[in-house]
């Protein structure tokens, strides 16, 4: 059998899994399944530790069976908004180019290294108020004090 | 009053890191009526080409 987007493994073993895939009823899985729908034959539901269940639909057991799927929805919420978080100020007091100063152990002049500007009384937009929008309305106003940033929902 | 005991759910965890067993018992007192099964899938290994323990036939979605 050759699949497009995920890989169909060749090895023989004797290992469990399928023994397993056969008893279970329920299954928790990144997206390890197996390519004969029949060894599901008594699972009710499949949920995935993924957000999305994007390359799903190019599998058998998305076409072959009607097994409810459920995803991790939210799940990258907290990893997200933060990594913006971090971008946001790591850009806004020119970080990278201070630790290249660092690592040359130069002390830059001001003309060096420009303005900066904080965040007092500034405004942000999260567009799209999905996990990742919601945990970064949480995280904004820690990262810069609060009541100092008007965080401004547009929700889709 | 009939039996208001629910069916006997099999659970299998297929885990991609490895997970401190205490979580996995701490699933188990949770949900007693419940068998969980779990198998630690070394994905790293597989989507690296290098031996692993997923037999025949069954397939891994790739990391995005």
């Amino acid at each position: 059998m050759v699949f497009t987007h995920y890989h169909l493994f060749d090895i023989t073993s004797t290992h469990s899994l399928k023994e397993d895939f056969l008893e279970a009823t329920i299954i928790v899985t990144l997206g390890t399944l197996p390519g004969n729908v029949k060894l599901l034959k008594n699972v009710k539901l499949i949920h995935l530790f993924s957000a999305g269940a994007d390359r799903l639909p190019e599998t058998p057991v998305w076409k072959e069976t009607n097994i409810p799927l459920t995803n991790s929805s939210g799940v990258h919420g907290p990893q997200i908004a933060e990594w913006v978080a971090m971008q946001i100020l790591t850009q806004n007091h020119k970080q990278k180019l201070l630790l290249e100063f660092q690592k040359k152990h130069h002390w830059a002049t001001h003309d060096e290294i420009g303005w900066l500007k904080d965040w007092v009384g500034q405004r942000l937009g999260v567009l799209g108020y999905g996990a990742i929008g919601r945990q970064g309305r949480l995280i904004f106003p820690l990262a810069c004090s609060h009541n100092l940033l008007r965080i401004l929902e547009m929700v889709r | 009053m009939g039996d208001a005991t629910p069916p006997k759910e099999h659970i299998l965890i297929l885990l991609s890191l490895p997970v401190s067993p205490e979580i996995i018992n701490g699933i188990k007192k949770k949900h007693p009526n419940t068998t969980i099964k779990y198998h630690f899938l070394d994905l790293k290994a597989i989507f690296a080409g290098l031996p692993h323990n997923i037999p025949d036939g069954i397939y891994s979605l790739p990391p995005i």
